[in-house]
């Protein structure tokens, strides 16, 4: 790519194996807002180069944003290269010709993001929040990325809308992210700020949590949460580390038989959708566990010829990640669900998940935003002071109904963007605070 | 040259705002990781940029890595007319006048070679392989800082410093057991950190004690006296008495991201603990991995006191808190990068040291268990409920350290947390840590830290 020629002649002339250059330029505005009123406005206007060089199995990465006159820095990373030792793991690049044809093009969304967080915003209030906060970003990038054999310029970005409201001692948040073909209204943005006070203003007869087993109604929130942080299980690069619960188990059940979840980065009706990977690899929609059985791990092309397999389109050249994940949906729906509980918990949200062991996949979790209890397919009331603590793998297997409704969910790094739906499970383990 | 423009573009802020700063930042980092007997890789990364606040109607920030002046006041005029549309436009204005501070250690970090630094990590990746650690991860970093504030009140403060950390993950392996334990370390300065460090006979001490951890039996429920070691001391004093007194969490600022703070619409002070209780942030402490002289926004650091014997004291404070409780900002205004606003964050938060030896702290416990340290923990977003599971514990019987316990929980909450404390030790240990907010989110360098101390009928799980 033009953008990036400065630093590919000077790359050409070295003795490298191989080489990948992605120059991104950035335009993103972001509005904050508060209690009653607007915090802040934040643009970002940057342009920087992630350069990777190997020369046999030495490899390097170095990020500049001196893009005009990287040679300093260029030389720098070459010297350092000869010096470092090898690393075994490492396998190459793809050494496949792409020829992008069908690659989509995009702009940056035309929004007006200070209407959006007002419209949130008001709508929040006007149901009766005792005070919210939120923001609205509208973000994009352009990256052109170029290896030896490779040359693609592609883009990313979209809206994410986040609103929490406070009402008492209850809380409720709603949040979203819009890609380039997502359809955008006012009525869905009313409809997240009054809906975030509904769910706190539900939360008025609160307990203390009892510790126990319990059949827990997931919203697509508290889903998200679960997915992201157990994401990195499904990397091959944790799998090869020794850090996955899920090592050795393609091929195997690892979920219910109503599971089936998917790496989407080809949907852009999210924000996160991406048509190349970081070795401009074109990513695919991957079923990742169908009908409960795990059918791949993420992969990069180094990954991919340690285990013998494809790559997936998922580099992270060392560490492959997911893109945009979908928990498909399945054939009941929330009403339904909600209605069919008899003795449980709704639980909409969570957050500061931590895992005391990786391999088992053991952790717990802070549910918030919305802690409820169900009699007899009623919310009777909200709990406060519990935990989720349980295990990865028994969560996916102790699945027993997905909801045919799916949200477009994104919150901080607690949820990256993906659409999730309800799910509904037997016997998870709560704990609560003495 | 980097950075050349701060002034000129803060001449042409100021004539466009009531208000005006400018913010240069350069950081140049590098790093290295070994994972399971296999050299993983290096990175370097150099990245410099300029952020220029300004206050009409409300507050806007421009962020821009461009040195080009057409381009910078192009994202100025972004800012500005953004503005002038009504919002929070409170800010404390001051100046700190025109200074200059350098940190850069006596082992700088540009006088210590990649080959050292690959050999440090090799050696401790033998090590642990030879304690039987299966799983193994070290990474090592270092950072160098140069920071540039100007405001239009007349500010210039330029600050340079280094940070060095040291980051490794073991796990062990043994009939189905699995045991993991990470440790973190980290400070303001160079090389020299680590000499004095001890790192392979704390790699040892660790790994020893998950082994034994692992096989180990789990306690029976109940209530208990505990004593906590300085590990646990530290993230509690970080997770809550840092957090829920930062003030742009009190007001709501950050309540859709890391949360508000049980102080929210409390009367202050308030009781919060036992009169033994008393707990500092102090980014004045030389060598800490906090340690700053000036904040990102041309404040001059200095310790506070969160908590004063059971009571909130003092709040962590940028310019934009500071103005919504009328007082002056007391440095607590960081950023991790010239791309990331400034917000009140903690440096070097601990639970100050107390009277006792560790010996009178245990004599006093009948039937308890000592919780040296933890593995997995987490608290609400109010900073309340809080759990931590200890990773190397045992039983106190009489007075004296029994048998090993394997993963005790201590799930309580902030005020009965620091209620049972009786007893606080003359000792102190720091920890390193990246703490998290804002969004985008930003990680800032801190240590965490405090002495052992003692916790009277607590119920563990």
């Amino acid at each position: 790519m033009e953008v990036n020629e400065n630093i590919l002649k000077i790359l050409r002339k070295k003795d490298l194996s191989e080489y990948v250059v992605a120059t991104s330029v950035t335009d993103t505005d972001q509005v904050r807002f508060s209690v009653d009123s607007k915090d802040l406005f934040n643009h970002w206007s940057e342009k920087s180069a992630a350069i990777f060089i190997s020369k046999g199995k030495k490899i390097f990465s170095t990020t500049i944003s001196n893009v005009t006159a990287p040679e300093l820095e260029i030389d720098k990373a070459v010297s350092v290269l000869n010096t470092l030792p090898e690393n075994t793991n490492y396998m190459g690049l793809s050494d496949k010709k792409h020829s992008y044809g069908s690659l989509r093009k995009f702009k940056k969304i035309h929004a007006d993001i200070d209407e959006m967080a007002s419209t949130v915003l008001n709508s929040a209030l006007n149901a009766g929040s005792d005070r919210v906060a939120g923001l609205v970003y509208n973000e994009f990038s352009t990256v052109y990325l170029d290896t030896q054999i490779n040359e693609v310029e592609y883009s990313e970005g979209g809206l994410h809308i986040l609103v929490r409201s406070f009402s008492g001692e209850g809380t409720g948040q709603e949040s979203s992210h819009l890609g380039f073909d997502s359809k955008r209204s006012t009525n869905e943005l009313e409809k997240m700020g009054r809906e975030a006070t509904e769910t706190a203003k539900l939360g008025t007869k609160f307990s203390e949590g009892k510790p126990g087993k319990y059949d827990v109604l997931m919203s697509p929130y508290l889903v998200g949460n679960l997915m992201t942080y157990g994401s990195s299980l499904f990397s091959a690069y944790n799998v090869d580390a020794g850090m996955s619960c899920f090592e050795k188990k393609v091929g195997q059940k690892v979920a219910s038989g109503i599971v089936n979840l998917v790496d989407d980065p080809l949907n852009f009706n999210g924000d996160a959708a991406i048509q190349v990977d970081e070795e401009a690899t074109p990513t695919k929609r991957l079923p990742m566990i169908e009908k409960g059985v795990l059918k791949t791990y993420l992969h990069s092309t180094s990954t991919a010829r340690k285990f013998g397999v494809k790559t997936t389109g998922n580099a992270g050249i060392i560490s492959p990640h997911p893109w945009q994940l979908n928990m498909l949906p399945g054939e009941e729906n929330f009403d339904d669900m909600l209605h069919d509980m008899k003795h449980g918990l709704f639980i909409k949200n969570a957050w500061y998940t931590r895992f005391q062991d990786y391999r088992n996949g053991i952790f717990s979790t802070v549910p918030r935003d919305g802690i409820f209890t169900v009699e007899n397919g009623e919310i009777t009331g909200s709990v406060r002071g519990i935990r989720i603590s349980d295990e990865i793998p028994r969560i996916l297997m102790n699945i027993d109904q997905v909801s045919k409704e799916q949200m477009n969910v994104k919150w901080w790094q607690e949820i990256h963007s993906s659409f999730m739906p309800y799910v509904h499970v037997r016997d998870i383990s709560i704990s609560r605070s003495f | 040259m980097p950075g050349e423009l701060c002034e000129k573009l803060l001449n042409a802020a100021e004539k466009k705002s009531k208000y005006a700063e400018v913010r240069f930042m350069e950081l140049e980092g590098s790093g290295a990781a070994y994972r399971n007997g296999s050299f993983e890789g290096a990175a370097y990364s150099k990245s410099s940029g300029y952020s220029v606040r300004v206050l009409n109607n409300s507050l806007a920030i421009s962020f821009s890595n461009s040195e080009n002046f057409t381009e910078l006041s192009r994202a100025l005029d972004v800012a500005v007319e953004r503005s002038m549309i009504p919002g929070k436009s409170r800010l404390v204005t001051k100046s700190d006048g025109k200074k200059e501070w350098v940190v850069s250690g006596s082992k700088k970090v540009d006088n210590v070679s990649l080959e050292d630094k690959i050999s440090m990590l090799r050696d401790n990746d033998i090590l642990m392989e030879s304690l039987g650690a299966s799983v193994r991860m070290n990474y090592l970093s270092d950072r160098k800082v140069k920071q540039v504030f100007m405001n239009s009140e007349g500010s210039e403060i330029k600050g340079e410093f280094s940070r060095v950390s040291y980051f490794y993950f073991a796990g062990i392996l043994d009939s189905g057991e699995f045991e993991q334990s990470t440790g973190e370390f980290g400070s303001t300065g160079g090389y020299e950190y680590f000499d004095a460090l001890n790192l392979r006979d704390r790699i040892t001490d660790d790994i020893g004690s998950i082994k034994k951890a692992m096989h180990a039996n789990h306690m029976k429920p109940g209530k208990m006296d505990v004593v906590i070691g300085p590990e646990i001391s530290g993230i509690v004093a970080h997770e809550s008495a840092g957090h829920p007194t930062e003030f742009d969490r009190i007001v709501g600022r950050e309540g859709a991201l890391a949360g508000e703070s049980f102080l929210t619409g409390k009367k202050l002070p308030m009781k919060i603990g036992s009169e033994a209780v008393s707990v500092i942030d102090d980014p004045s402490m030389k060598g800490s991995y906090g340690f700053y002289v000036y904040d990102d926004e041309g404040i001059r650091s200095r310790k506070r006191y969160l908590y004063r014997k059971g009571f909130t004291d003092e709040f962590i404070h940028n310019r934009e808190s500071a103005a919504r409780q009328g007082v002056e900002p007391n440095g607590g205004g960081r950023s991790s990068s010239w791309n990331m606003e400034p917000l009140p964050r903690m440096s070097t938060t601990y639970i100050e040291p107390g009277d006792y030896s560790f010996e009178e702290l245990m004599e006093g416990v009948n039937d308890g268990i000592y919780v040296k340290n933890f593995t997995e923990w987490n608290i609400d977003d109010i900073r309340f409920n809080e759990k931590y599971v200890g990773k190397e514990a045992y039983r106190i019987r009489n007075g004296e350290i029994a048998e090993q316990i394997r993963r005790p929980i201590i799930e309580t909450n902030t005020i009965k947390f620091y209620s049972a404390i009786d007893a606080v030790a003359k000792d102190v240990e720091f920890f390193a840590g990246q703490c998290g907010k804002g969004d985008p989110e930003q990680g800032v360098d801190v240590w965490m830290g405090g002495p052992h101390a003692r916790l009277r009928d607590m119920y563990i799980q």
